[in-house]
């Protein structure tokens, strides 16, 4: 049934998209046209996080009593798939999606009033202080210590793979507070309040494509009082991994995401020469292989559709998060690599400088092969990060064999 | 099949892992890539002393008189140590169209200053439109009484920075065949912007503009054949490049998975990442056979138009497999650009996307089925 049919939700599609065409700061779309990775420029996201707060519409995933605006499931589907289609850039995931519900979840009336509003209103950000050099795929053998001291930990140790660290102005962090009994038992979940406290250092990290997104971040001798911790001491591995289901089931809007990328692939088809005086996009090669990513684009869609419909209490729903991190992101790769197929050579000019926000730098022409490669360079990482494609494998195989 | 005995041959290996292992540490390569002329000319006079620069060329004309199967151990060893100096545009490319140029004593010339490691002279074939297809060409040369005005553009020349002269191809007005021209650097109307590739190699944009080059550089008329055989040595070429680096990821990626602990044991230990190592190696593994089958039989004649068309295929599909499967096991530090991996993935990515990349052969392919 379309939701149009009902007349309150044709209405507020109309206002969603009214503000989306008519509000949107020019270097915001810039930043759309010029975003290589899941996560766009920190700076556009910023932007549209506070100008969509000015609406109420900033965090449309958290329940009213927090800020959220109240929508219904529907609502929320027609904002995304608005937002989304247009490639706008989706809220810090690690503010809004990770460490808020985990805040709503196992904060103090104090921490929540402290901490949620400003992560609303786009005042505060967050990153996630969760991987180290030894503790990846297995994080709970991480070792970042925090010693007890009076009434503050003393904090020592290394975070990796820290996205945004040092565009951000808070951390939240898993240290070990006990080596006693299993590793998943001493383990502590801190809400830091800022990036550069006496002792920390953050170093970023240059990627393939040539960026820094992600950052190492070091703790020598960092003190931080006792009442910064969220849940209880040695209970963090319980918060972690109510954190990392969130992250997995985040947005669930991947369908919307990547339909906007098939309908670019179809535009660099249509300006790209085959060589024999026609456009790759009648090349019966390149049909068959789009072909095949529409048919995985609605087999997503409709496993989406259905982790939707089931909601987060379903038996199957852990199931399906990991089906969607596993399918969206293969579907994400292949669109890069079938895009990276039928650009030619001019794709494979380094145009970092261009890709800057507010560059002066022009693009080579055609502009379409700007991304292509930082693109298919960067989404080597989706099989990697939030659970690598193997963790994903093993979970479902724990979940599907044991029944 | 080689022409050189196995003594010069082995020489050659030799020479060849030895100046990698003394020379060629990643740190240095890095350096050389962000230089201002991306390479180093020391070496490349190295390579010039070692006899590398002459291996394809005639005796007569100061070559050792090899073939390209005499410089695939040479190009795997450079893939493997993940060498910038511009081998294949000078020596290979441009190299084979002067081989087999009209006996000129321009094209001597031009010989002898490439084996003495004296000019780089670069290939530009490519344009805006052309794709891979190396018969493609809108850029024209119009014969006038003094010479030939060339007008047209031409893209991802490669070593277009470096290169003192280039050949050119263009649609000659008067016989409507292509023929290949020889245009200094510095000549009038000539205009190069150069790109670094993602690779750290160098590609050049040129624009001609009413180029008027004297009638004797004209190197070749009616060049379609050689052009096509310039364009199969080089994919041959490539490809024997890219297995060079693939062995070498594969090798850091077994040497990883062994030292690298996760739940308390080496990651190399899970049957998931075997079976992709596995695969990787199937991989690797036939198409070192595809390549090596298509070179044995490389005697009287090139490779058929399928038979490269296939390699070019099968080493690009290998590249992408080995590429990603070696930065999935590496995990987050395969995504750095400290680490050698990502280097060697772009390059390998590179290699795929030159002379026409593994989509563009498998559509010739198909259509010539």
């Amino acid at each position: 049934m379309a939701p149009e049919k009902n007349m309150d939700l044709g209405k507020f599609r109309n206002e969603i998209c009214d503000f989306l065409n008519n509000h949107i700061p020019d270097d915001v779309w810039e930043a759309v046209a010029k975003t290589t990775s899941y996560f766009p420029a920190f700076s556009a996201v910023m932007t549209m996080h506070k100008l969509l707060a000015t609406k109420g519409w900033s965090v449309v995933n958290w329940p009213e009593e927090y800020g959220g605006p109240g929508w219904s499931d529907e609502q929320r589907r027609i904002f995304f798939e608005e937002y989304c289609s247009r490639g706008l850039p989706m809220m810090a995931p690690q503010s809004v999606g990770m460490v808020a519900p985990a805040i709503m979840k196992f904060g103090t009336a104090e921490q929540k009033a402290k901490y949620l509003p400003p992560i609303a209103s786009g005042a505060d950000t967050w990153c996630q202080g969760y991987s180290e050099p030894n503790a990846g795929s297995d994080l709970v053998s991480l070792q970042c210590r925090a010693d007890s001291d009076g009434d503050h930990y003393i904090i020592n140790g290394q975070k990796t793979w820290t996205t945004w660290a040092f565009e951000v102005d808070h951390i939240f962090l898993l240290v070990r507070t006990s080596s006693e009994g299993r590793p998943q038992a001493g383990i502590t979940f801190l809400l830091i309040d800022s990036m550069s406290l006496p002792g920390m250092e953050v170093r970023p990290i240059i990627g393939l494509d040539g960026m820094p997104e992600q950052a190492e971040v070091f703790f020598d001798n960092v003190r931080v009082p006792k009442t910064q911790v969220l849940g209880t001491e040695n209970q963090g591995w319980t918060v972690a991994k109510y954190l990392l289901e969130h992250e997995r089931a985040a947005g669930g809007s991947f369908q919307f995401v990547l339909r906007r990328e098939l309908d670019k692939l179809r535009t660099l088809a249509n300006v790209t020469d085959d060589g024999h005086g026609s456009k790759i996009s009648s090349d019966p090669v390149f049909k068959q292989k789009c072909a095949e990513l529409e048919v995985d684009w609605r087999c997503l869609a409709a496993s989406e559709n259905y982790a939707r419909r089931i909601g987060s209490n379903h038996p199957e729903a852990a199931h399906m998060a990991s089906l969607i991190k596993l399918e969206s992101m293969n579907l994400t790769q292949h669109i890069s690599e079938l895009a990276l197929d039928i650009s030619g050579t001019l794709a494979l000019v380094d145009q970092q400088l261009a890709l800057h926000i507010g560059s002066e730098t022009p693009p080579i022409d055609p502009i379409e092969v700007l991304t292509v490669m930082p693109t298919y360079l960067n989404q080597r990482a989706s099989s990697i990060f939030g659970g690598s494609h193997q963790i994903q494998r093993d979970i479902l195989a724990k979940l599907v064999i044991s029944k | 099949m080689s022409k050189l005995p196995p003594d010069i041959l082995a020489q050659l290996a030799e020479s060849a892992q030895k100046f990698i292992s003394n020379e060629y540490s990643f740190t240095h390569r890095q350096a050389l890539a962000s230089s201002t002329i991306g390479y180093s000319e020391k070496h490349w006079q190295m390579f010039a002393d070692l006899a590398w620069l002459a291996i394809p060329f005639n005796e007569e004309h100061g070559g050792l008189g090899g073939n390209i199967a005499d410089i695939s151990g040479l190009l795997e060893q450079f893939g493997y140590g993940l060498i910038i100096e511009p081998y294949i545009s000078t020596v290979v490319l441009a190299g084979h169209v002067l081989s087999n140029a009209n006996d000129s004593p321009l094209s001597q010339e031009l010989t002898a200053q490439i084996i003495s490691g004296n000019v780089h002279i670069s290939l530009a074939w490519q344009e805006r439109q052309s794709s891979a297809n190396v018969m493609n060409i809108k850029t024209t040369a119009t014969e006038t009484e003094d010479g030939y005005l060339i007008n047209g553009e031409k893209i991802s020349v490669l070593n277009g920075l470096n290169a003192d002269s280039y050949i050119i191809s263009a649609q000659s007005q008067n016989t409507k065949t292509p023929s290949l021209f020889f245009v200094a650097a510095d000549t009038k109307g000539l205009s190069a912007q150069h790109h670094q590739l993602y690779d750290g190699h160098r590609a050049t944009t040129l624009q001609l503009q009413n180029v008027l080059i004297p009638k004797q550089n004209q190197l070749v008329v009616n060049a379609e054949e050689l052009l096509k055989e310039t364009m199969t040595v080089g994919m041959y070429a490539l490809c024997c490049e890219a297995l060079g680096s693939m062995e070498k990821l594969l090798e850091m990626t077994i040497e990883y998975a062994k030292i690298r602990k996760q739940f308390g044991v080496p990651i190399a230990s899970f049957q998931a990442l075997r079976h992709m190592i596995s695969d990787m190696y199937v991989t690797l593994k036939k198409t070192r056979c595809l390549n090596e089958q298509i070179a044995s039989q490389w005697v009287h004649h090139s490779p058929s138009p399928q038979d490269i068309a296939a390699l070019k295929v099968q080493t690009g599909k290998a590249a992408h497999f080995i590429s990603r499967n070696a930065i999935q096991i590496h995990g987050g530090i395969g995504m750095t650009n400290e680490l050698e991996v990502g280097h060697y993935v772009k390059r390998l990515t590179t290699i795929d996307g030159l002379l026409g990349n593994s989509q563009y052969h498998l559509a010739s392919l198909a259509n010539s089925l």
